[in-house]
């Protein structure tokens, strides 16, 4: 394990590391933003299924 | 003899990445007229390669044709793919997906290999602007992948264009593989009864408005993306403008898409094509549909943790929330016809497809929101 990390560090200049670090961050944030959209989306449109749906129905 | 130097000036400037560049085209158009991949892409981007790589070719330049589409219809403006998405939205019924919207959650999930892709090129080195761009080929959608590698003006904005499109052509062969790696054949069998929901013209009308609003407030940058989509089905869901919405589904969009292929082709002459990177952009391509095509299908796996017996995702729908429409939900309604020759999964793997278009926008316009403070 030791050596593992060892050689990590060893192979990846700072600038790497950094940027990795960004896209774990940018993965996180990123399907965190897309699932707060999609669910928001799937709320709005259950909403409308059910009142839209019933008013159109009595009609 | 000087005086028929001028005969021979084009072949004397002829380099062996020229010859490269048309062999990659002749690839292009041959994978388009022989085996039908996107041909309406692929054939355009095929000849434009050929184009651009000519010695002194007249098309690249000042003045040049192909130079001057790609500064007015890419480079300013995007306006190039943001017009196509008016005539994607006026083609696209969103009706499977409002009947039975929790597939909206694979939209999300299945896109998830874009962000695995760019953690990859960030692991392989690439700044991040071309990491992020090398990204977004797991949209699964040309036209988002051509807006965001060229609004974080990515190095490599021809390579990308290609892998997005040569890779939504390829599904069939990548999703099965993909898919039956994470599966068990159980899995692959799980029934699916569809009992839709009838969904009013208001729900229909009103969809496409919401969804912009959402998008809009939370990622305003995929406002242009999510916005020119949702637009395009406005027109097709009111009732009202039947004409605009034929005329953005069909002319409109052969129009834009006849050029946009050969205007893409500007990133692909040689100085800019030709090195080993680009080799690894496809590569990276690769990566982001295959882990788009398991971040949806694991997903679904979990979900049906929680859900009960006769209840349960077939984990292959998952793996349909990718944006490549209409291809993906065919791959899954034949792997699950494979598997059981009474399971069909069409019209919920048609729902988790459209929810994909939506879900690989939104993370488009995310990432071009994030961009700005991790890029600075």
């Amino acid at each position: 394990m030791g050596t593992g990390l060892a050689l990590y560090h060893m192979l990846l200049s700072s600038t790497v590391k950094a940027n990795v670090l960004s896209s774990l961050k940018l993965m996180g944030k990123g399907m965190l933003g897309v699932f707060i959209v999609m669910l928001l989306i799937y709320l709005v449109v259950v909403i409308l299924n059910k009142t839209s749906g019933s008013k159109e129905n009595k009609k | 003899m000087n005086e028929f130097a001028y005969l021979v000036s084009g072949a004397a400037g002829i380099t062996w990445e020229m010859v490269f560049m048309w062999a990659i085209g002749g690839l292009l158009i041959w994978l388009a007229v022989k085996k039908d991949f996107e041909p309406s892409l692929l054939l355009p981007m095929g000849f434009g390669a050929i184009l651009v790589n000519l010695p002194y070719a007249g098309v690249i330049g000042s003045g040049g044709i192909i130079e001057w589409l790609f500064k007015v219809g890419i480079d300013t403006s995007e306006a190039m793919p943001l017009l196509l998405f008016v005539g994607i939205g006026a083609m696209i019924d969103f009706g499977p997906l409002l009947s039975n919207p929790r597939m909206l959650l694979f939209g999300g999930a299945a896109q998830f290999g874009i962000f695995f892709t760019i953690l990859m090129a960030a692991f392989l080195g690439f700044p991040m602007k071309d990491a992020m761009s090398a990204g977004i080929i797991g949209a699964a959608d040309g036209p988002t992948a051509i807006l965001v590698s060229q609004v974080l003006n990515s190095s490599y904005k021809g390579a990308i264009a290609v892998a997005a499109y040569s890779y939504m052509a390829l599904v069939p062969i990548i999703q099965p593989a993909a898919i039956k790696l994470v599966t068990t054949k159980k899995e692959r069998s799980i029934r699916m009864p569809y009992n839709p929901e009838s969904v009013s013209k208001t729900t229909r009308v009103l969809f496409p408005i919401i969804v912009t609003l959402i998008a809009g407030l939370i990622a305003p940058k995929s406002v242009a993306l999510v916005g020119f989509l949702m637009f395009g089905n406005l027109l097709r869901e009111c009732g009202r403008l039947d004409a605009l919405a034929k005329t953005a589904a069909g002319p409109l969009a052969n129009l834009i898409t006849i050029f946009l292929g050969i205007t893409i082709a500007f990133q692909m002459r040689a100085d800019v094509f030709v090195k080993w990177d680009t080799l690894l952009i496809m590569l990276l391509g690769f990566v982001a549909f295959v882990f788009d095509t398991i971040g949806g299908v694991c997903f679904a796996k979990i979900l049906n943790l929680f859900l009960p017996a006769g209840k349960k995702i077939n984990p292959m729908v998952g793996g349909a929330g990718i944006s490549a429409f209409p291809m993906s939900a065919r791959v899954i309604q034949k792997m699950g016809l494979k598997e059981d020759n009474q399971n069909h999964l069409l019209m919920h793997a048609v729902g988790a497809n459209v929810a994909g278009q939506i879900g690989s926008v939104v993370a488009g316009g995310i990432i071009l929101s994030l961009a700005g403070t991790i890029l600075g």
